[in-house]
């Protein structure tokens, strides 16, 4: 029996014991359950938005013909509303399942992303990358998000979280193409601009390979342009999304960021255009420094120096929603991984994160969301020392 | 004179195989006295549920607060005979009984409300007792037989299989197996004799039944406090299950893990052993739905025997016995006085703590010796 656990197979390039296949099986079983289970759960956003959009898609006819339609009101690229459109036509299942169904599926690539990633990191300890992928797929944040929210945020993670894989295999042009599919999904692939802008820096990226985003985007307004939309309609979309005229009736939405200590409700113009400027700063600061020191971008750093730019911008631009931080909240499970005394990461980063799901789902009877603000700004500043004494060689303190 | 007789009462005595000084049969003299005392000052105290229920059972629930306060006994004996097993201090182990036995959340929940969690607790000791002794078949029973009071020990499944996997060569596998199968076996016959309305088991059952609200926890203060205990409650109770069993399972990977690191030494195993269970007890109930005021004595006793055997571990002992009695509080005056999403919280931070702990590997400011 042991033997027979023991036993080393390779599948697509990843070398593991069977005892690790066998885990994965149990892994994904339950992740399987537990999406079952929450299947029918319906949302306001599928109710307000997702609903009526196919709706809309189905009465224009469906499919390519579909995004012709003309919509009261939609924020979402071509990708992602082709899906719905071709949702719109499905014969079997309803919409909220099939919805479900698509998110669900890259839940699967996202896990296998991280499977890739801990793989990669832990140099081929296989059963940490199978515990890293059951991490993943029973984290509270992920199976919310597409199997009882129904929403697709897990998606544009999902290439995001390929792009940073290929970068760390030293494939430049790959990564960039995967990162120009995410930003074609969702304008929030930009939480991570700012990193890698400083990969560029440190020469993992060439200036060039930046193209691929405007590139990716253009390849996926192909359906709607076939639909005969107008190139201006299509390029608007984040334009109206980065104006914050859609989210202005809140500083925050029910995300623990800045706006949550001070109030949510209060001079929405001033402090929603100040925001922006201070998330500016902010970043223009940790730029500056990650750029112009020399230091060596070891694993650690890497993820330490992601999650800690992606929680900058989130925590001080205004009109976040409950779902932004969960680039973060997969960062800090592979990081688990390269330092596994600091399980308090992922632990506190899923904690806050989860906060936003739990006071929108439950209606708002749980801890008041500012505990959630200072657990997020504690782990930025967690991040930011570490960052700080792996760039200036000071040594970590240790514990005991 | 005087030192005559403070020689007379720290020398060891012989009484029979126990050798013992008379200021530790003092001790446990005063436990048994005050530990009285302190049940009957409370013991006319029912809780908010006791009115509906008195009619059913009438005098009996003096009868199974009497039968539980006995059993909070044997629950402090048992953990005390643990602690100076492992610390071969004998001292330790009559501090560790005195201070269960007087523990304001073990008094609640006897003379309080009659729940005889003595018994449960008591084969938990056993169970870790037999773990540490490499017996895993008897191991299995006293789990079994600790499911069979109370369902709340399965959440040292994890330590059981642990024992299995580094079970002493020469036991076999099918006793080992064989326990494990009584384990769940247990839960059936504890599933059985509520059946039978056998006090305190039917009690319990009544009372759970009596809940005006189907709940994610019942006072206890977890996760489902941090995303309210009333939303979703059908879908969180399987979803929180189906993560209570993924959970397990990491724990057993993780000690198994840690083990090679770990285990150097007798005294470092044993302490290996707490720290892992004390782990299962804080973290399963954390995530596992339906846990109810009580869910939280496990870890206090496991967690008092830990600080006993390491004194680095007080200020989590301190912190578990808090959280042990919060819940029940609440209980009793219908409401907590804490918010128990706060509460929660500060499992999580034991939980945290813990975890760090254990994987410095055994390197703690100001420890004593194991």
């Amino acid at each position: 029996m042991k033997e027979l656990f023991g036993k080393k197979i390779r599948i697509a390039g990843f070398t593991m014991q069977v005892f690790d296949l066998c885990l994965m099986v149990v892994f994904t079983l339950m992740a399987l359950a537990v999406r079952y289970v929450l299947r029918h759960v319906v949302t306001e956003d599928y109710t307000m938005f997702f609903e009526p959009w196919v709706d809309t898609l189905r009465q224009a006819g469906g499919g390519i013909k579909g995004l012709a339609a003309e919509f009261e009101y939609v924020d979402y690229t071509t990708p992602y509303l082709t899906v719905l459109s071709f949702i719109s036509i499905c014969p079997f299942l309803n919409t909220l399942l099939l919805i479900k169904i698509f998110s669900i599926l890259f839940d699967f690539v996202a896990a296998f992303a991280v499977f890739a990633l801990i793989y990669e990191v832990t140099e081929g300890k296989s059963t940490y990358a199978v515990i890293g992928y059951g991490m993943l797929l029973l984290s509270p944040t992920v199976f919310t998000n597409s199997a009882m929210w129904a929403q697709c945020d897990i998606i544009f993670t999902s290439f995001v979280l390929w792009s940073i894989y290929l970068i760390l295999k030293d494939r430049p042009l790959g990564a960039m193409i995967l990162y120009g599919c995410a930003f074609a999904i969702k304008l929030q692939t930009l939480f991570l601009a700012p990193f890698y802008v400083i990969l560029w820096m440190k020469g993992k990226l060439k200036l060039k390979h930046f193209l691929c985003l405007p590139a990716m985007y253009c390849v996926g307004m192909i359906p709607a342009l076939l639909a005969g939309e107008s190139v201006k309609e299509l390029l608007g979309i984040y334009v109206l999304q980065a104006n914050g005229k859609v989210d202005i009736y809140a500083l925050s939405h029910k995300f623990p960021n800045i706006y949550q200590l001070f109030g949510t409700d209060t001079f929405l113009i001033e402090y929603a255009d100040a925001g922006i400027y201070v998330t500016l700063a902010a970043l223009m600061v940790e730029m500056f420094v990650f750029a112009r020191a020399k230091y060596e971008l070891d694993r650690k750093l890497f993820f330490r120096m992601a999650m800690l730019m992606t929680m900058t911008v989130v925590f001080f631009l205004p009109h976040m929603h409950e779902r932004y931080a969960i680039l973060v909240d997969i960062f800090a499970i592979i990081y688990l991984f390269l330092e596994p005394d600091k399980l308090y990461i992922p632990v506190l980063t899923i904690t806050a994160s989860f906060g936003g799901y739990a006071l929108y789902l439950s209606g708002g009877k749980i801890l008041p969301i500012a505990i959630y603000t200072l657990i997020f700004l504690y782990l930025m500043l967690d991040h930011g020392r570490y960052c700080y004494r792996a760039i200036w060689k000071r040594p970590e303190k240790t514990y005991g | 004179m005087d030192e005559k007789f403070t020689a007379f009462l720290i020398t060891e005595k012989k009484i029979g195989k126990l050798s013992i000084a008379p200021l530790d049969i003092l001790l446990l003299a005063a436990t048994l006295v005050f530990g009285f005392l302190l049940r009957g000052t409370v013991f006319t105290i029912y809780g908010p549920k006791e009115a509906g229920t008195s009619s059913i059972f009438g005098e009996s629930i003096d009868v199974m607060k009497g039968v539980s306060t006995a059993s909070d006994y044997l629950m402090a004996a048992a953990a005390g005979y643990l602690v100076s097993y492992i610390s071969g201090k004998k001292l330790s182990g009559y501090i560790t009984t005195a201070i269960l036995f007087l523990q304001p959340a073990t008094v609640a929940s006897s003379a309080m409300w009659g729940m005889a969690d003595g018994f449960y607790l008591t084969c938990v000791c056993l169970f870790l007792l037999m773990i540490l002794q490499k017996k895993t078949a008897l191991a299995g029973l006293f789990l079994g037989l600790g499911t069979l009071f109370n369902p709340y020990a399965l959440f040292l499944l994890p330590i059981l299989l642990y024992g299995i996997f580094k079970r002493r060569s020469g036991e076999k596998v099918l006793l080992s197996v064989a326990a494990l199968c009584y384990v769940a076996g247990g839960k059936l016959i504890h599933l059985f004799l509520m059946g039978t309305k056998i006090p305190p088991f039917a009690y319990e059952a009544i009372l759970n039944k009596g809940r005006a609200l189907p709940l994610l926890s019942y006072n206890y203060p977890n996760a489902y406090y941090m995303i309210a205990e009333g939303s979703f409650v059908f879908e969180y109770r399987k979803v929180g299950m189906i993560l209570t069993v993924f959970l397990a399972m990491l724990i057993l990977m993780l000690m198994l893990h840690f083990s090679e690191k770990r285990e150097t030494g007798e005294a470092y195993r044993a302490r290996f052993i707490l720290e892992m269970s004390l782990f299962c007890c804080i973290l399963l109930p954390f995530i596992c739905p339906g846990m109810n005021e009580r869910a939280g004595l496990m870890a206090m006793v496991i967690a008092v025997c830990l600080a006993m055997c390491v004194p680095a571990y007080y200020d989590l002992a301190i912190l578990c016995c808090i959280l042990a009695f919060l819940p029940t509080a609440a209980f009793f005056r219908e409401g907590s006085l804490w918010p128990l999403s706060y509460v929660a919280l500060a499992y999580l931070a034991a939980f945290l703590i813990l975890y760090r702990r254990i994987v410095s590997g055994g390197k703690l400011k100001g420890e004593g010796d194991a």
